[in-house]
């Protein structure tokens, strides 16, 4: 058994205090690397996080400016309880960040078993994999637009050429554009999720591996008492980052569907913009945005009991 | 000890917000009551730097700054924020009616019908011109239009003449769409859009009931529904599930240059922009301009829209100035402005218009006479200009989303009705 002793102080080099004097010239650097930072932060999150708040219990359309600011209260609030297009949105929200991210996270983790085993050009695969999640959401779009179109898009050719008579119109049908959306989220993340995994994957002490083979757990059996333990905190905090990151995509569904065709791609970032940005309610969009906040809040603290206790470390 | 109000937590979180969104304004602060800060939406080199050098030099002393904003959704936030965050603009132009009246509404721009009571070269947009070529709110005029596109429909004159079929001076939606009907074959549609012939039928503020209600229960956008899918699947229509893939409804002008419609609805700005650069857009036929088919009744409508509506802030330190600013950028428009259809010829002859707006490939991309007749002939008597605009924004995406579920097959008309009476009622109640 291995025993971890602290070192004498005889052995221990002289060290200077952290800090000095309370309100010394130590505690001052300190704020002056921080303050880059701290004023970012200030700027463009804290400001606009209270603001937001704020302007949710407004009716407040910007062109009135300060004086146009009307206090109703809980008023966008009773009125989102009661909109069917609000509950419609969140519906479409929880279908395509509940099934975009569990699937590309199964796929993450598959990929990065295979790119962690010995395989030839591991480092290149590596980084095609990568490559879409780096590539603009514009550029994306335009790609998959080519793939999709229902009657000269590749997709479709290949599902005539393989006997499918009537394949789905994608991102023109008010059933298939939700999954089509999906699949192409899938695709661009899994390969962000592969080297997060890889990552961790190699961090796992091989030695737990070795005991577990010499115990003679096969390798299903290794997965699930070393591989998997050992990658919860990694799940978790891709599980959270995920879904926060998925609930709030916003820029692939602007640009290929605008929501539609009907509402049948509208989720809660695209009901939003509409609500500030082209109706200018900028009061009801904040609720809006405030809803969609707390339900994230939410999720991330269930997602966070969940994962207790399950790890390796914790 | 002191407490901060609501009211004042409120306004200083919009505040905050504000400056946030409005990022830096225009930078050009003046004490100076000769320097006019302007905002348009145009690109300072396709004309508006041109007229700002040439009202300084008829105005010596005089300083015009032009900011360029993107006249989109995010772009007219920016102005607004920008207005509301107390930059100093003394003109802005606005590109709807619908976020015109919000900004007359907020009292961002000030009521022009004083100065323009004096100015008689501009009395073609006082409130009591007839016919009204200007929008009304409310009993005032906060704008004046730069830009009037009126609506046309350019023709492939070549296929026109290959299905032996003569140009119309004049003609209704059902010969319209007969038309449509005889240029679709194979691979080629007449249309990309389905014709909107409501605004004929009902005239002004079609959207709405006298009540102030939406209108869509009306039988005129039944008619016009049922017509839509008529021609969708008589392939006169270009299928709507092609137009969506395609994203078509921005880019018309593609599949009208590679012919695969004969017909498009639409503005003299698909030629400037589009049609008479032949190196981005190649092709080798002639287009002929035919007036905006109308409604088989008595009398029709023409529904009349305006554009680059120029107003003054009510920031402006002198809108005297700005508005003399506004005055010459109107009666120069259609020397200055090459591209955007101007509301005044100015001392800009119809012959001078038609060279600069179809370019100098005129006569061989272009029959300019059907130009010069449907452009500047007699215009209709009965022009429907719109004066309530509540929920505007609102009731053309309903009408839009509902009618493209009906154009995929997934929305019968009877509940298009139902539905759009009901959305439309609501999005009108919230914001009254």
């Amino acid at each position: 058994m291995t025993t971890h002793t602290q070192p004498s102080a005889a052995v221990l080099p002289r060290m200077r205090p952290a800090t000095r004097a309370p309100g010394g010239g130590s505690r001052i650097a300190g704020w002056i690397f921080i303050l880059p930072n701290l004023v970012g932060f200030l700027a463009f999150t804290a400001v606009p996080l209270v603001s937001g708040i704020l302007i949710a219990f407004t009716d407040w359309n910007v062109i009135s400016g300060l004086d146009g600011i009307r206090f109703i209260g809980l008023g966008n609030f009773v009125e989102l309880v009661g909109d069917s297009a609000f509950w419609a949105a969140v519906g479409r929200t929880i279908l395509y960040t509940g099934v975009s991210v569990p699937v590309t996270m199964m796929l993450g983790l598959l990929l990065a078993l295979a790119l962690n085993s010995d395989i030839i050009g591991r480092d290149v695969l590596r980084l095609i994999f990568f490559l879409p999640h780096i590539v603009s959401s514009v550029a994306i779009g335009f790609v998959w637009l080519l793939i999709y179109n229902p009657d000269a898009g590749v997709l479709n050719q290949v599902l005539h050429a393989l006997g499918l008579a009537d394949p789905p119109d994608w991102l023109v049908s008010q059933t298939a554009v939700l999954p089509a959306l999906i699949i192409i989220m899938v695709w661009s993340g899994v390969g962000f999720q592969a080297v997060i995994y890889l990552s961790a994957l190699q961090s796992t002490p091989p030695e737990l591996h070795e005991a577990a083979a010499i115990d003679g757990a096969g390798p299903l059996r290794r997965f699930a008492t070393v591989t998997w333990p050992s990658l919860m905190p990694t799940t978790t905090f891709l599980l959270v980052t995920s879904m926060i990151g998925q609930s709030q995509g916003f820029g692939l569904i602007a640009f290929l569907t605008q929501g539609g065709p009907g509402d049948a791609s509208t989720t809660l970032p695209y009901y939003m913009y509409s609500n500030g940005f082209v109706f200018y309610r900028f009061g009801y969009a904040a609720a809006i945005g405030m809803a969609s906040f707390l339900g994230v809040i939410v999720l991330t603290v269930l997602l966070w009991r969940w994962q207790k206790g399950r790890g390796l470390h914790t | 000890m002191r407490t901060m109000s609501r009211r004042t937590v409120l306004a200083a979180g919009a505040a905050m917000m504000s400056a946030a969104v409005s990022g830096c304004g225009t930078g050009v602060s003046s004490s100076d009551s000769k320097d006019l800060n302007v905002w348009g939406g145009v690109p300072a080199e396709n004309g508006p730097q041109a007229m700002c050098d040439a009202f300084m030099k008829d105005n010596p002393g005089t300083t015009v700054t032009y900011t360029r904003f993107i006249n989109d959704e995010k772009g007219n936030v920016k102005l607004d924020t920008a207005l509301s965050g107390g930059a100093n603009i003394d003109v802005i132009w606005t590109y709807t009616p619908g976020l015109l009246e919000k900004r007359a509404k907020a009292g961002t721009v000030i009521d022009l019908s004083e100065y323009l009571n004096k100015a008689n070269e501009l009395a073609a947009f006082r409130g009591d011109a007839k016919p009204v070529s200007n929008y009304m709110m409310d009993g005032k005029v906060f704008s004046i239009p730069c830009s009037a596109t009126p609506p046309i429909v350019l023709v492939n004159a070549t296929l026109l003449d290959e299905a032996g079929i003569e140009l119309p001076t004049s003609w209704t939606w059902e010969e319209y769409r007969d038309v449509a009907r005889k240029l679709s074959g194979q691979n080629r549609f007449g249309l990309v859009a389905a014709p909107d012939t409501a605004g004929q039928t009902l005239g002004p503020n079609a959207n709405y009931t006298p009540a102030g209600e939406c209108n869509f229960g009306n039988a005129a956008f039944i008619t016009d529904l049922e017509r839509a899918q008529q021609m969708q699947t008589e392939r006169s229509l270009m299928p709507l599930k092609t137009v969506l893939a395609e994203k078509l409804r921005v880019y018309m002008q593609a599949p009208f240059v590679q012919q695969r419609v004969a017909m498009l609805q639409g503005s003299v700005l698909y030629i400037t922009r589009y049609l008479n650069d032949t190196k981005e857009y190649p092709h080798d036929f002639k287009v002929a301009c035919l007036p905006f088919p109308h409604a088989a009744i008595t009398d029709p409508w023409e529904p009349r829209s305006f554009s680059d509506l120029a107003s003054i802030t009510s920031k402006s330190k002198n809108p005297a100035l700005a508005f003399e600013f506004i005055r010459y950028y109107v009666l120069n428009a259609a020397k200055l402005i090459p591209g955007r259809p101007p509301t005044l010829l100015g001392d800009t002859s119809v012959d001078e218009l038609i060279a600069k707006t179809l370019g100098p490939d005129m006569d061989k991309l272009y029959l300019p006479e059907t130009f010069k007749t449907v452009l500047y002939g007699p215009q209709s008597p009965k022009p429907a200009v719109d004066s309530v605009f509540t929920a505007a924004e609102q009731l053309r995406t309903i009408k839009e989303k509902l009618s493209d579920e009906v154009m995929l097959g997934t929305r019968t008309i009877a509940s298009w009705t139902s539905e759009a009476v009901k959305q439309g009622n609501a999005a009108i109640a919230a914001v009254k």
